[in-house]
């Protein structure tokens, strides 16, 4: 049974169970344990399952560690401390493997000191990496005289389960730490991961303590069990949840930097916020800001610097692009208090300790109060400290999201996980290692696969799919033992294959390959790259943003494209290959109804001040809010929990429809795919779609006009989820997701005896095999997983369908509004350009149709 | 001489039927690579014979890139005699000239095939196109031209295309897995520098007929406002 850890354990109690030199050293150094420390370190030393959820510079990481420590010291104390494995620490975060070593070869060095006081000698405990940095001659080493204590990463651990003589030495771990579970849960590292652990609890030779290390995330019973896996008869395995998340203060505060977030112009708001933002910098002594892009901390940063050279030296970015010796310059710096100010994306969220803040500022919204908690955590080093956070909206949509996000951070409602079910690609991955390793009984493999939490649910039929593509049963017979990796036979399975050991070892993983395109100057200046599948669509002539200037395409050679910088031109290409980070239906919802409130008030004299009071918002952006509001209402309609809005608004070239659906980005990029796929059927063309947060827009050509009831015909779709599944074919997204299944599934192989393929010649392969499958296999593993991983964890179909079912039982409303310019509501929806098309069923009439088209457009030009 | 586009991306020249970088044995390479590889050699065969019943060609030109490896295998060589067994109950003659990837293929002469460097068909001289020859005017094969295509809601899709010059034509590579190289952005043959692109007619097959885009450069022009 999972239970919620209730004991809150005293000083004298743990220190009760610590050996003398673990004890006086802790005493020294801290004096009394922090909340997690008090609720944790008893009951992993009492050998239960745990998971930590606490905020940044709670002593999280000791917490886990400690109790393994004191019995290492123990252990050596009494000279019975062996050269091997006792403590595993897998992190996602490969960068943050040399601090972790660092944070623990401290005390452990510290600790022999003391012992050396008390009058004994303890023999070294030795920490050790093993990443795919790590260089083969450090792996023989280590293969010799294993670390006491192992730090490694998860796609490592995949492989070292397979590594015939180090696997062995895995078998002896007592304790297995899983650090930023939050940053794995989601998605399918997690899934590879939580695989990962159920081989290694098969072959290890006693149950191990489980302990996972999270932020802020919710619910914390799924990720316990995610940690701690289940048993043979589907029961989660027990263990104790420490949720120490509450013990931090917040106080976050929401501003808008002008009055008016319609009609300021760009260069007016720019101005009020850097001298927002230096005012801001200049109360505190560091100031941690946040944007969402690496090419906006770059800008902020600069920006700050040129307009005040009083900060000139004293403020920093740090975000991912960075080298590695600049950011950790960077980190040094911070820590020893030298800089007024560090401007990251996203790389300063997670992990290292930075020192002491005093203020995060987050500019635009961070999507999700899971993440705004996480960044704004980062302020007031200590737990008793309060920690300062400063939300800066700086578009109208932004500012009434962050308000409602801040008004749930401050009332603790999370945003819920999902984490992946049942994804085959990554199963295929694990059957092969495992049959790599010896000869498996079919029911034996399954019960472990089972124990894993993404598949504690799985089919016998999915599994065994598996199992009988890997053995080649999909493909022709006669190529059968070309294909086959392995042999199922008699309800047992085994390798098969020379190469295949090193197919495993040069394909593990799960994050997909994106080749990057250099982009030049014509005088040969590289600038930075782009994805290879954006790179490819570009013509002469087309305009886009790269690191926030605009360049002209010229042309390519090989992995290189030439450009002529264009500064202030209109970009013709959309950049829509930069996955935003998605709005949460939950957080969505809450934002609708919020809509409603809002619209409820705008007709009071005290609108504002109601504002204030609910939401805690300062009176600049209640006022921005308001009039905001006004705005629509005068000119359209206030869509809300109630209502749907469709603006029809004709363009020189097209119609375009705006839907008013604020279902987050997920759902609606499920809802206007389908939609898309309707209007394609009907009117035989091509639609293309935009889609963000609080809506989507449908463009058609002009022959291709809707009419209201037509509209109203879209919110009845019956069976949404196979029209998205029609609606994805012949699409970009689908290539390109079946090449990564295709990848993780080892149907199309990334690396092959030391050489990396081509992607162009990957994801030709990918669509000739789409298209195969789709005829000749349709229930085929992988082709069913890359349907399942577009349709749940890419968009959100579920929340899509329940959408789609609150129209038509009447709770909400449908209003058809046509329109001359679209809304203000509608406005940061056009701005989006592009988001994908669906195209027409039939490519031959879709390609006389471009014909004609074109034609006309040359006639027209002579 | 009579000059006909098939939608089969084929050339009907005269009495002759023109085809190029078939690339036969790409799956076979694919799978020595470890990959997972649908066969697609009874499509080419199919589609060649289909348009060969059709249009009774007195000869097949296959205008380079016959096979597809640079290293011959044994899997390959079975697939060649695979394809030119599909073939049989052609009775023409068959010309190969030779492509870069054409290298060990000596011995489908026992098969009846002829193989030459350069082909002179009427005023045209078919060469693969992978290096400069002397001559007024050629067929070539090598660059599997391809063209993206726009509309004004925004889609984007990658055709093969004909190239139709006074002193050039280029066909679409015959292979179903021809990955297509888009000639508004990147040329590889160095005929294609040599004369100029944008004067080209864009031939575009597609099932039943060809669609005439028009002159290359005049169609790139166009694109770019949508």
């Amino acid at each position: 049974m999972i239970r919620w850890a209730e004991r809150e354990y005293t000083d004298d109690e743990i220190f009760s169970i610590l050996s003398d030199p673990v004890r006086e050293w802790f005493k020294r150094k801290f004096g009394s344990f922090t909340p997690p420390q008090r609720y944790a370190v008893l009951e992993i030393h009492k050998g239960e399952n745990v998971l930590i959820s606490s905020p940044t510079g709670s002593g999280k990481t000791l917490s886990a560690f400690l109790s393994a420590i004191n019995e290492l010291i123990l252990l050596g104390k009494e000279g019975k401390l062996e050269d091997r494995i006792y403590v595993l620490y897998v992190s996602p975060l490969r960068a943050l493997n040399n601090d972790i070593k660092r944070n623990l070869e401290g005390p452990l060095a510290e600790i022999k000191e003391v012992a050396k006081e008390l009058g004994y000698d303890l023999p070294e405990i030795r920490v050790g990496i093993r990443t795919s940095d790590t260089s083969s001659y450090e792996k023989s080493k280590m293969l010799k005289r294993p670390p006491h204590i192992l730090i490694t990463t998860p796609e490592s651990l995949a492989i070292a389960l397979n590594a015939p003589k180090f696997r062995e030495r895995l078998k002896t771990v007592k304790y297995l730490i899983i650090d930023e579970v939050h940053a794995l849960a989601e998605n399918k590292r997690g899934s590879h991961l939580a695989l990962s652990v159920e081989r290694l609890q098969e072959m290890a030779e006693r149950e191990f303590v489980r302990i996972g290390l999270s932020a802020t995330i919710h619910p914390l019973e799924e990720i316990a069990k995610f940690i701690f896996g289940f048993d043979d008869d589907g029961k989660p395995r027990p263990g104790l949840i420490v949720d120490v998340s509450f013990a931090k203060q917040t106080e976050i505060r929401v501003e808008s930097v002008v009055e008016d977030l319609i009609y300021t112009p760009a260069s007016v708001l720019s101005d009020a916020l850097y001298s927002r933002l230096a005012e801001l910098v200049r109360e505190h002594r560091t100031t941690l800001i946040f944007t969402n892009t690496r090419s906006g901390a770059e800008r902020v940063a600069f920006n700050l610097k040129k307009r005040y050279p009083e900060f000139e030296g004293l403020i920093e970015a740090h975000h991912s692009s960075l080298s590695r010796e600049v950011r950790l310059d960077v980190e040094e710096k911070l820590k020893r208090g030298e800089l007024k100010a560090v401007v990251s994306s996203t790389s300063l969220e997670l992990g290292i300790d930075i020192g002491t803040i005093d203020l995060v500022v987050l500019i635009g919204s961070p999507k999700s109060v899971n993440r705004a908690l996480q960044r704004i955590g980062r302020a007031g080093h200590r737990l008793h400290e309060v920690s300062k956070g400063v939300i800066i909206a700086l578009d109208r949509d932004d500012l009434v999201e962050v308000t409602v996000l801040a008004h749930n951070a401050r009332n603790r409602r999370l945003d819920r996980v999902k984490i992946p079910k049942n994804p085959l690609d990554v199963l295929v991955q694990h059957l092969l290692g495992m049959a790599l390793n010896k000869v498996w009984e079919v029911e034996e493999a399954y019960r472990v696969v089972r124990r894993a939490y993404p598949y504690r649910e799985l089919s016998f039929g999915d599994f065994m799919s598996v199992l009988r593509y890997l053995a080649g049963e999909y493909a022709g017979l006669e190529d059968r033992k070309v294909y086959a990796k392995i042999w199922l036979e008699e309800g047992r399975f085994g390798r098969r294959g020379k190469m295949t050991r090193v197919i495993y070892y040069m394909n593990t993983g799960t994050i997909p390959d994106e080749a990057k395109i250099r982009v030049y100057t014509m005088d040969k200046r590289m600038i930075g790259t782009v994805e290879e599948e954006f790179a490819e669509r570009l013509m002469p002539g087309d305009v886009f943003v790269l690191a926030g200037r605009t360049y002209e395409f010229i042309k390519s050679r090989g992995n290189k494209i030439y450009v002529i910088p264009r500064e202030g031109a209109k970009p013709t290409i959309p950049a829509w290959f930069s996955e935003m980070l998605p709005l949460s239906f939950d957080l969505a919802l809450d934002i609708q109804r919020f809509r409603g409130e809002a619209k409820g008030l705008i007709n009071r004299r005290d609108a504002v001040s109601r504002l204030m009071r609910k939401y805690g918002i300062e009176e600049r952006a209640a006022r921005a809010i308001i009039a905001y509001f006004r705005e629509q209402a005068r000119y359209s309609t206030v869509p809300d929990d109630g209502t749907v809005l469709v603006e029809e608004v004709e363009k020189e070239e097209t119609w375009e429809y705006f839907f008013h659906t604020l279902i987050g980005r997920r759902a609606n990029d499920a809802l206007s795919r389908a939609f898309a796929y309707a209007v394609s059927k009907w009117k035989g063309c091509n639609v293309g779609i935009a889609i963000n947060d609080n809506g989507f827009l449908l463009r058609v050509p002009k022959e291709a006009r809707l009419s209201e009831v037509e509209l109203r015909e879209l919110f009845r779709i019956e069976d949404l989820r196979e029209v998205l599944k029609r609606a994805l074919d012949n699409t970009e997204l689908l290539k390109r997701r079946f090449r990564h299944v295709a990848n993780r599934g080892l149907l199309i192989l990334r690396r092959y005896v030391g050489r990396k393929k081509r992607l162009g010649r990957q994801q030709v392969m990918a669509v000739s095999l789409l298209r195969v499958l789709k005829e000749d296999h349709p229930d085929f593993p992988l082709l069913r997983e890359v349907y399942r991983e577009i349709m749940e964890d890419k968009m959100d179909v579920e929340n899509a369908e329940l959408f789609l079912s609150w129209v038509r039982e009447e709770k909400v409303k449908v209003v058809v509004e046509r329109h001359k310019i679209p809304s203000p509501f509608a406005f940061n929806l056009e701005a989006i350009g592009a988001s994908d098309v669906v195209l027409m069923e039939d490519r031959r009439e879709m390609i006389k149709r471009l014909h004609r088209r074109i034609m006309e457009m040359i006639a027209g030009e002579s | 001489m009579k000059l006909e586009f098939l939608p089969e991306k084929a050339l009907l020249l005269g009495d002759s039927l023109v085809v190029a970088d078939l690339h036969i044995g790409f799956e076979e390479a694919m799978v020595r690579e470890g990959n997972y590889v649908p066969k697609l050699l009874d499509r080419v065969v199919s589609s060649i014979s289909k348009v060969l019943k059709r249009e009774r060609p007195r000869r097949l030109v296959i205008n380079g890139d016959l096979k597809h490896s640079f290293v011959p295998a044994w899997r390959e060589r079975r697939e060649l005699e695979a394809f030119f067994d599909g073939l049989s109950s052609y009775l023409g003659e068959i010309v190969l000239v030779r492509g870069n990837h054409d290298v060990g293929v000596g011995w489908i002469r026992k098969l009846g095939v002829e193989i030459v460097d350069s082909l002179e068909l009427g005023r045209w001289k078919l060469v693969h196109g992978h290096r400069l020859e002397e001559g007024e005017r050629f067929i070539i094969g090598h660059e599997h031209p391809a063209v993206r295509l726009r509309d004004e809601v925004g889609a984007s899709v990658k055709v093969p295309v004909f190239l139709r010059g006074e002193r050039l034509i280029v066909l679409p590579a015959f292979s179903p897995w021809a990955y297509g190289n888009d000639v508004t952005r990147e040329i590889v043959s160095p005929f294609l520098r040599k004369f100029d692109v944008s004067k080209l007619r864009v031939l575009v097959p597609i099932e039943g007929e060809v669609l005439d885009f028009g002159e290359l450069g005049r169609l790139t022009r166009v694109m770019r406002g949508l």
